[in-house]
């Protein structure tokens, strides 16, 4: 299945919009056949929980991809930015992040974890391949 | 009392005459009423339909929408939790850890969104409240009056059997093979279909959200409802209260309401905030503090078996032999955008776990928290709510964690995820009992907690509490608080009948005071 190509970021920058397609290949199989994930469009369905409420949510957001994005120096991954990085180098970023001790670290990460996965899996034909049939 | 031919899918269109949307007032307003009522949740919504019914003039505040099934129904679920939580639903706790603590703001409050398990609290626990904070003039005969009164009018009744849902049955069945004693879910739900989305409001206005009963009676009987109103300050004059100034959301018109007595229902953790920004709460040391939460947390088993959790009723089974321990398993399940974070892996190998969606199952479990927070006001708009997790009650949470998940193995799963960092999967219950074994800090713990509660807690005094058993809050006459707010302890069960019964009391002292009583 191709991706999708997603809306323009409003709320968003585009440097976000880039850490959070290069996370999501990491975490979920775009171009999986049965399930339609790559018809996701990750962009708009953030930026319309987002739109409205209290900015802090969106800066909150924001400050998390920016950590992540400029994370690789230190999971072991040189001076490349994490969307610039190759797909085993952002998986062993994302391994780095998810075991940190610190739970304020790894706080920092799930926000952005859970925001791409929860976005993902609320498309209605995903949660349908799935098996969710209410 | 609502006509005979009443259906809720009417609800928000019901009385219009008598609802106004604050978003859409033409310039700043006044008007005058006897009481006004902030919050139509639990608490707000009974005790403006008692006081509406008992001949008194009511203006009710919401700062939510107006919706019913028709609208969730229409709704994606990221969708309805936006348009029925506060800030989307991304409300947290700030202390060691942070617990994510959803509250509903809609009409009906939390009720439209909660799970909609409806217990009476116990004579004993009630009791208990009675020999700790004292509670002069209040007796179990009259809660438990009220307590019949709201069960009549929100339906109670035990979950069928045919809408258990493949979830409630495999904790039954779990809790069985280890001889824990359990029971069905009594709801306040009428005409369920088990669609499973409770928690995103019922599509099938099933759910008795006060939304639905409550809120249309109190229309009925003459009271005014302004939706899209934030309360913003509780006025008073010479030490009595005056009325309530509010603001249409998005910061639009004034709303001025002249109001003799003031009945405030904004939750246990927005009726703290509100009176303190109104300047109410200088002098009273027990507002905001004493919070509980019930904190929560949940496992999740994989069987080779389907176990179709989604369909049914997500809450319908609980497990009551650990109450004595302060442990509460219940069956809960939610949709995959849920799940999906908690379930381990990244890539395909999540991708082909999710697959299994069907064949999962999910205890949830709450415990009693013996620990405390408080509500510090508000940071950037949110609410400041201190709260850390005692090691008493995170040692309770890994007690309720491995009763959750040998249950989970005694109904045949055959790998059991926790919530524990570092802990991630027991393949049997040997390994389970292994992984928590070793201490497990808090911090490491995935929490969330749905029953703020305490916050402005009544008894004798001030010396002991900040509210008196009638509702009414020390230091300025008629300001009474009638929400979750006023539990001098926990209600062991879920809260929200408790909030409910409390509320019709409050009206009821309210109206007597101004030689009323209640309609029948
Ligand atoms: C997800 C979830 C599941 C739950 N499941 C259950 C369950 O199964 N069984 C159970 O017994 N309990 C359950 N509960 C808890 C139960 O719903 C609450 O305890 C109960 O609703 C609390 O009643 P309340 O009146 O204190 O507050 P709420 O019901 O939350 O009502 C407060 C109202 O005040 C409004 N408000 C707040 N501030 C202002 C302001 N400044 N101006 C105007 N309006 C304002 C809010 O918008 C809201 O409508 C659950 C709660 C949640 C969040
Ligand atoms: S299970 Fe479904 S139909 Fe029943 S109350 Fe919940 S949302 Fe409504």
């Amino acid at each position: 299945m191709t991706p999708v190509a997603w809306s323009e970021p409003r709320l968003l920058s585009q440097r976000d919009a880039r850490t959070l397609a290069a996370l999501a290949e990491v975490l979920v199989p775009l171009d999986a056949e049965d399930v339609p994930l790559g018809r996701v469009d990750l962009v708009a369905r953030i930026e319309r929980l987002l739109e409205g409420e209290n900015r802090v949510f969106l800066r909150m957001t924001r400050l998390a991809l920016w950590m992540l994005e400029y994370s690789p120096p230190f999971c072991g991954e040189g001076i490349a930015r994490f969307s610039r990085l190759a797909a085993d180098g952002r998986q062993r970023c994302v391994a780095w992040w998810e075991t940190r001790p610190s739970w304020r670290l790894r706080n920092i990460y799930y926000l952005c974890k859970i925001t791409v996965l929860s976005h993902y899996y609320d498309d209605e034909a995903v949660a349908a391949a799935v098996g969710y049939r209410p | 009392m609502l006509p005979a031919d009443w259906k809720p899918s009417r609800a928000a269109a019901y009385r219009a005459d008598r609802v106004e949307r604050g978003d859409r007032l033409q310039g700043n307003v006044s008007v005058q009423c006897q009481v006004c009522v902030i919050g139509t949740g639990a608490g707000g919504a009974v005790a403006a339909a008692e006081l509406a019914r008992a001949g008194l003039d009511v203006v009710m505040l919401e700062e939510g929408a107006y919706l019913t099934g028709e609208d969730y129904g229409r709704l994606s679920p990221i969708e309805s939790i936006k348009a029925t939580y506060r800030d989307a639903g991304m409300t947290f706790t700030m202390g060691s850890p942070g617990i994510l603590m959803p509250y509903g703001r809609c009409v009906g409050g939390s009720t439209v969104i909660n799970s909609g398990s409806a217990f009476a609290m116990s004579e004993e626990t009630f009791a208990y409240w009675k020999r700790t904070h004292g509670l002069p003039g209040l007796e179990w005969p009259d809660v438990a009056r009220h307590f019949q009164r709201v069960g009549r009018t929100v339906r109670i009744g035990a979950v069928p059997e045919e809408l258990m849902g493949g979830n409630g049955r495999l904790l039954r069945e779990g809790a069985e093979a280890l001889g824990l004693a359990g029971e069905v879910v009594t709801r306040n739900a009428h005409g369920c279909l088990g669609r499973g989305r409770c928690y995103l409001g019922c599509p099938e206005n099933a759910k008795q959200g006060t939304n639905l009963n409550y809120v249309p009676m109190a229309l009925e009987a003459g009271a005014r409802l302004y939706t899209h109103c934030r309360a913003e300050r509780v006025l008073s004059e010479g030490g009595r209260a005056a009325g309530v100034q509010a603001r249409a959301t998005g910061g639009g018109a004034r709303l001025a309401v002249r109001a003799g007595a003031v009945v405030v229902a904004c939750g246990a953790v927005f009726t703290p905030i509100l009176l303190s920004e109104s300047g109410l709460l200088k002098g009273n040391r027990h507002a905001g503090k004493h919070l509980r939460i019930h904190p929560a947390s949940r496992v999740i088993g994989l069987f080779d078996r389907e176990i179709k959790g989604h369909i049914g009723v997500p809450q319908s089974y609980h497990v009551t032999g650990l109450m004595p321990r302060d442990l509460v398993p219940e069956g809960i399940f939610v949709p995959p955008f849920l799940l999906a974070p908690a379930v381990p892996g990244m890539g395909r190998g999540h991708l082909e776990l999710m697959k299994q969606y069907p064949r999962m199952g999910l205890i949830g479990y709450r415990v009693i928290d013996s620990g405390e927070g408080r509500v510090a006001g508000t940071v950037m708009g949110m609410a400041n709510v201190k709260y850390d997790l005692s090691p008493q009650d995170t040692r309770k949470l890994v007690e309720a964690m491995q009763a959750s998940g040998e249950i989970l193995f005694a109904a045949g799963a055959k790998r059991v995820w926790l919530p524990v960092f570092g802990r991630g999967e027991a393949g049997s219950v040997d390994e389970l009992r292994r992984l928590l074994s070793r201490p497990v800090a808090a911090v490491d713990i995935e929490l969330a907690a749905y029953h703020p509660h305490g916050t402005l807690r009544m008894g004798i005094d001030e010396k002991d509490s900040a509210t008196r058993p009638d509702g009414s809050l020390f230091g300025v006459e008629g300001v009474y608080v009638a929400d979750a707010s006023l539990f001098p302890e926990s209600p062991i069960v879920n809260p929200q009948l408790t909030v409910m019964a409390l509320a019709g009391v409050v009206a009821e002292r309210l109206a007597e005071k101004r030689g009323l009583t209640l309609a029948a």
